[in-house]
């Protein structure tokens, strides 16, 4: 009984991530922005359904085979979000309108006169 | 002598599995917290590997925590109706050298709240990050600093 | 239980994968359709989990570890090629 309430808290927590992650994607302003909701939301999302997973099952194997998306996830994502946006700000996508400051673009200016 | 430690501290932790008769994650656990105690009467203070473990230990639990907080922190600008977001990016100037060093800590820079790693200068001495709420740039380089570079910077020496 | 929470998970998911895609669609520029694209296949991951406890069979799990890689790779080879000035 206390099993099948935990794997549904998980379960529910991941989703809900999941969900958000989704809506922020399409919310946000520019692409830097909308990579804090792909990043963030979509890991703790697939580490929620994997640990419902593993909790589900209660068996050392399973748990192990369970860890090992969670921990590719956590390595490769904000390696992954790290490439898309440099290379994103190389080609030149600009910031939203609202943004406060960039002292990138100050640096870049500096180095590149130098 | 840290890696020697840790050897025998894996070695104390499968002995202990095997022992017990039960390989499962549980036993190798139990057998590592078991053995860390028993070259922690041994060699006492002289070395620093007792240390450093605790310092992972905690510093695992604080980015678990600080995952979470940071989607909070998305889920309510997400959710708001209408955004006060100020995003842009900052320099951060490095204290360190040591190339692990500055990987873990892009990486953690990118899972923690309202910040995301962007790009790292030349010369290895600035990372340039994008951050949710940049109104106050010289607050938000000190919170970095106190949250994530000193713990890491205390694993590290 | 356990299933009136499988459908509510895969109800959002799939809303968030729905969102997801037309991203891709609208996307202005090639990073954003990376994104989505990175997005969508780590919500594909969470419906092989829950397909794994739908059916208690643990053989897809294989398959999430496989997709995790592959969509890793995939990323990164669309950032190098924005890098490299590639046109969408």
């Amino acid at each position: 009984m206390i099993k099948e309430i935990f794997t549904s808290i998980f379960l529910l927590l991941g989703g809900f991530f999941m969900l958000l992650a989704g809506f922020g994607i399409l919310r946000f302003p520019d692409v830097y922005t909308r990579m804090h909701a792909g990043t963030k939301s979509g890991t703790l999302g697939v580490s929620g359904a994997l640990i419902a997973l593993s909790l589900y099952f209660g068996d050392t194997e399973v748990t192990v085979r369970a860890m090992l998306p969670i921990i590719f996830t956590l390595i490769t994502a904000p390696v992954a979000a790290h490439c898309i946006s440099r290379s994103a700000f190389k080609s030149g996508v600009e910031l939203s309108k609202n943004s406060v400051i960039n002292e990138f673009e100050q640096d870049k200016k500096i180095s590149t006169e130098e | 002598m840290n890696s020697n430690l840790f050897l025998a501290n894996i070695l104390l932790s499968l002995i202990w599995a095997f022992i017990s008769g039960t390989l499962s994650l549980a036993s190798i656990l139990l057998g590592f917290v078991i053995g860390y105690v028993i070259l922690f009467i041994i060699y006492g203070k002289e070395a620093d590997y007792f240390r450093k473990v605790i310092h992972i230990f905690i510093f695992t639990f604080r980015f678990i925590w600080l995952l979470f907080l940071s989607n909070i922190e998305v889920a309510v600008e997400v959710l708001r109706i209408r955004p006060k977001s100020a995003p842009g990016i900052i320099a951060y100037p490095l204290h360190s050298t040591n190339p692990l060093e500055i990987t873990l800590f892009a990486n953690f820079i990118s899972l923690t709240p309202g910040t995301l790693s962007v790009d790292i200068s030349v010369d290895n001495k600035v990372l340039y990050i994008h951050a949710l709420f940049a109104n106050n740039p010289e607050k938000l380089k000190k919170d970095i600093e106190k949250q994530i570079e000193k713990p890491l910077n205390t694993i590290f020496n | 239980m356990i299933s009136s929470s499988i459908v509510i998970f895969t109800i959002m998911v799939v809303l968030g994968i729905i969102f997801a895609l037309i991203r891709l669609a609208i996307g202005p520029t090639l990073a954003d359709r990376v994104v989505a694209l990175d997005l969508i296949t780590t919500q594909i991951v969470g419906i092989i989990a829950v397909y794994s406890i739908a059916i208690s069979n643990s053989t897809y799990l294989i398959d999430a570890i496989t997709i995790t890689i592959l969509s890793f790779l995939g990323t990164v080879t669309f950032a190098y090629y924005l890098g490299l000035g590639g046109k969408p």
